[in-house]
């Protein structure tokens, strides 16, 4: 399944880890294994694919994108911390995406969580 | 091993330093809940928390609320603040409105607890980006004496939309969003703590995109990685996370 993101078609099952390549985004594959070495446990694996990252798009891209795994690690604890709702412009999407990629976040009730 | 352009930091956009520079810096300095100490005290344990054997063995158990023992922590905190901190960094996509509540049964008021989680956010925000880089995590600062404000934004933060009380960016526009109408919730959802807030934005901002980028499909301001390669791997990390806000 796919959806339009920034007026390209990309696969978001690729979000969720199913499925292979690169989710029809460019150096998608690799992209995805930057974010899962950079949220892992192991050095070595980031190193790895730090030098490939860096190889391939470059210096810049490489800090662009450390830049982007680190303020999306905050954002999610604030969310996650605060039980923030989704932003109303988001919500439709959102729902979308949590159906395609099976991701909920459900409440103390065991209900899935409204936003 | 990094190849050479990335081994000094003057290599890395100038924007991106000063704000993780600064908030790193602020820590030193007494908020409005939290002394100076205090301050760096939480930090430290959100830099801890990463390393932490009892927070390894609560993420592989079913119930992250079923794991007895303690976090080898400074005595600064209370331990339900350190443990608030430790999951808060380890395992916030099990967090609950219950879970807070019983921090608030324990003392914590929600003044002081957004305070804290926006330290725990951005800390962690720096940490990540210099480990991600593999570069050497700064040190934390020295420090500086003076007491709290224990003052809250001067408008009221009303409860309801959130777990905690938000100030609604129509009443506080120039008292708490500096007269900025645009802000989404999660910049709402530290506005209880406004300095907190506003470094959280020169954090995104920096980081991430301008919200006006952030509104505009395809537009990645400038940055090396393309829009759709910029989403793909924010969707990612907050699915890692267990959130996807």
């Amino acid at each position: 399944m796919s959806s339009e993101a920034a007026g390209e078609e990309v696969d978001l099952e690729r979000i969720a880890g199913r499925g292979e390549g690169g989710g029809g985004v460019r150096h998608g594959d690799l992209i995805l294994r930057f974010a899962d070495a950079a949220l892992g446990d192991s050095a070595e694996e980031l190193g790895s694919v730090r030098r490939e990252f860096e190889a391939s798009l470059g210096s810049e891209a490489l800090v662009d994108a450390a830049a982007i795994v680190a303020i999306f690690s905050c954002n999610v604890r604030v969310a996650d911390a605060t039980g923030i709702p989704l932003d109303e412009p988001n919500q439709d999407v959102r729902l979308e995406t949590a159906e395609i990629i099976g991701i909920e976040r459900f409440d103390e009730t065991g209900e899935p969580a409204s936003g | 091993m990094l190849r050479g352009l990335l081994r000094e930091v003057s290599d890395i956009r100038t924007d991106l330093t000063a704000a993780q520079r600064t908030s790193i810096e602020r820590l030193a300095r007494p908020g409005m809940w939290w002394t100076g100490a205090e301050r760096v005290a939480i930090a430290a344990e959100a830099r801890a928390a990463r390393a932490c054997g009892l927070c390894r063995d609560r993420k592989q158990a079913l119930s992250p609320y079923g794991s007895p023992g303690e976090h080898a922590a400074t005595p600064l905190l209370a331990a339900p603040y350190v443990d608030a901190v430790h999951r808060i960094v380890t395992d916030p996509g099990r967090l609950t409105l219950a879970w807070l509540d019983g921090l608030r049964d324990e003392g914590l008021e929600d003044g002081p607890y957004i305070e804290l989680v926006g330290i725990v956010a951005t800390t962690l925000a720096v940490d990540t980006f210099r480990r991600v880089l593999g570069m050497p995590l700064p040190d934390l600062p020295e420090p500086q004496s003076g007491e709290p404000s224990r003052e809250g934004p001067a408008v009221a933060a009303r409860p309801g939309t959130a777990w905690v009380p938000l100030v609604d960016p129509r009443e506080g526009l120039s008292e708490v969003y500096d007269d900025n109408p645009i802000a989404p919730y999660v910049r709402q959802a530290l506005s209880l703590a406004p300095d907190e807030m506003r470094n959280l934005i020169e954090m995104e901002i920096t980081h991430y995109l301008p919200l006006e980028a952030m509104r505009r499909p395809g537009d990645a301001a400038g940055r090396a990685i393309d829009r759709s390669q910029l989403e793909l791997l924010a969707a990612r990390v907050s699915y890692l996370n267990g959130c996807f806000y």
